[in-house]
């Protein structure tokens, strides 16, 4: 993946959630669900990139996935430094970020939320899910959510 | 302090001292907020539909809460005056993301940790590596 010139200015939990199941058990199987939205600041030249990770576990005795816990981060990047890959068009909506580029901070972003996850949920279930490594390119983004120039 | 002081606090029930205890602690939280927010109690008097002076009676910390009143609060500044953890319990439903079109990993299965050094721990899906005390990886299903 190359590299970009980029500088985290913040990094947030948005909201956390945890929702711990009374019963423990001793494996879990389930899923995690991931998605993330890209929003771009013009005026002040900023990414900022959202990532929503839910994690799901199958209850005892039945197949049914419950929600065990729900993270949602903020990291707001400076692009001034790579700020000729994102093109802007007339209309609010028309906003572009260079694939690369946007892959580079989803990947950046996803990765701390691992971290996060870990720190902030660690009394909880969730938190005791490593979120694995995966390629940026196969998150999803949220429908409706890429660029706008704020 | 005064020893008629000490036989009227004395006097009152415990659970008056909380009540009052958790009236200051509103009071502070709201004026936290206003702070933050740059708002004036006459801000929040006139998203409430109250008198600047009630609010000012509400910020002396003796005011008893209602819910009610804590909700109207809490709408008008966008803000939770009280947060209740809500760790340990539990909530059916279909999550945040069940219906969005996420990306979706399974994990198959998760497992738990043998061996456990600590049974303090909360969570089985710990395990105790010399001092360090390491979280289980999940399997992924690449199927």
């Amino acid at each position: 993946m190359p590299r970009f010139n980029i500088i985290i200015e913040t990094l947030e939990i948005r909201e956390y959630k945890a929702y711990n199941p009374l019963e423990e058990k001793n494996t879990y199987s389930g899923e995690l669900k991931l998605l993330a939205s890209i929003n771009v600041n013009a005026k002040q030249k900023n990414i900022a990139v959202v990532i929503k990770a839910e994690v799901y576990v199958k209850g005892a005795g039945n197949s049914r996935m419950a929600p065990v816990g729900y993270i949602e981060t903020v990291a707001v990047f400076s692009a001034v430094n790579e700020w000729k890959k994102v093109r802007l068009g007339k209309k609010q909506s028309e906003v572009d970020v260079d694939k690369e580029l946007e892959d580079f901070l989803i990947d950046v972003s996803y990765n701390s939320t691992r971290g996060l996850l870990s720190e902030r949920g660690r009394n909880d279930l969730i938190g005791k899910v490593i979120l694995p490594i995966i390629d940026p390119a196969d998150i999803k983004r949220e429908k409706g959510q890429k660029g706008g120039k704020n | 302090m005064s020893k008629i002081f000490e036989d009227a606090l004395n006097a009152l029930p415990a659970h008056a001292m909380e009540r009052a205890a958790m009236s200051l602690e509103v009071a502070d939280r709201i004026h936290a907020i206003l702070e933050k927010k740059g708002m004036s109690h006459r801000d929040l008097a006139q998203a409430l539909g109250k008198s600047e002076s009630e609010i000012s009676k509400w910020m002396r910390g003796t005011h008893n809460f209602t819910f009610d009143t804590i909700a109207k609060i809490n709408m008008a500044l966008d803000a939770k005056l009280i947060y209740v953890p809500k760790e340990r319990t539990v909530r059916q439903g279909d999550g945040r993301l069940a219906k969005s079109d996420a990306t979706v990993i399974p994990i198959k299965p998760l497992k738990s940790a043998g061996g456990l050094s600590d049974t303090s721990q909360q969570w089985s899906l710990y395990r105790e590596v010399g001092n360090r005390t390491v979280t289980v990886p999940l399997t992924l299903n690449r199927n």
